[in-house]
């Protein structure tokens, strides 16, 4: 799900709110949003509820977004990520509440998320380097990649994955974090000015 | 501030992987406190952090775009022009 080139101008306006300004926004989202919600929950109806108050809580929160791009470094947060983290928390919110919409929609953390949301110029450049990231991940043995599904498209805490997987915590503890540690330094790398053996 | 011994948790908090009565699940509540008192540490490798989350949300499975309805599309505006005319 590209990060807009134009999503720093876009938030300006939605923060003015300008309605036109999140139709745009949407059209160059939802797809990819639509996609995640739906892969976290079983109901179609629900995954469009869920990307829909996901940008309505945009349309509130925009001028706190814009509030962070002040600080001194000009370049704007990640409308991209703000959305997915969004997305993944209403959706696995509603998922945990049967369909129903929990209080909160499960994105409370996500208030602050402001203060240490990436540049959307980090976001482009993953964007962009996408298809060598996916390598990256075809890197990890695939028992992590069920560890890390789960996790993050399911929502299960470390203990359900070990009752699911009938493995024992600690070892579902090494993986996870095994898996985490791998992606971050590779992410570093492909992020980075210098280059690794990927 | 010494934030080091956190550095194998904050994709853990993101995910809220710990659960109850994990490690992650404590520790969240010290990446919290720190978030709060404006940790410099915190706050980069929060950051760091989300890229990594943002990442795998959506390339640890393969999925296809969906295209919302025109309907659904008019619904959202619909609901910010009169959140908009309630400011």
């Amino acid at each position: 799900m590209p990060e807009p080139p134009s999503a720093d101008g876009l938030l300006t306006r939605i923060a003015e709110r300008d309605a036109s300004a999140l139709a745009e926004l949407y059209d160059l989202m939802a797809p990819g949003l639509l996609a995640l919600a739906r892969e976290i929950l079983s109901s179609p109806k629900d995954a469009a509820a869920v990307v829909e108050d996901v940008f309505l809580w945009l349309f509130k929160e925009a001028p706190a977004l814009r509030q962070h791009d002040a600080s001194p470094d000009p370049i704007g947060a990640s409308v991209a990520a703000w959305l997915t983290l969004s997305t993944r928390a209403a959706a696995l919110g509603r998922r945990r509440a049967g369909g129903r919409v929990p209080r909160g929609h499960g994105l409370e953390r996500l208030h602050r998320a402001a203060a240490w949301l990436p540049k959307s110029q980090a976001i482009r450049l993953l964007d962009e380097r996408r298809e060598l990231l996916k390598k990256v991940m075809r890197q990890l043995p695939e028992h992590q990649i069920e560890v890390l599904s789960l996790a993050v498209l399911e929502g299960c805490s470390e203990t359900e994955i070990a009752t699911r997987l009938s493995e024992p915590l600690g070892q579902v503890r090494t993986e996870s974090r095994a898996a985490l540690r791998f992606l971050r330094h590779r992410l570093r790398a492909v992020l980075g000015e210098w280059t690794a053996n990927i | 501030m010494d934030c080091q011994h956190l550095d194998d948790l904050y994709e853990l908090y993101l995910l809220g992987l710990g659960g109850p009565g994990g490690a992650a699940e404590i520790d969240a509540a010290e990446i919290d406190a720190h978030v709060e008192r404006g940790c410099p540490y915190c706050r980069e490798r929060l950051r760091e952090a989300t890229q990594v989350v943002y990442f795998i949300t959506h390339n640890v499975r393969p999925m296809r775009p969906v295209r919302p309805s025109p309907e659904m599309r008019a619904e959202l505006l619909r609901r910010a022009r009169k959140l908009r005319s309630s400011d």
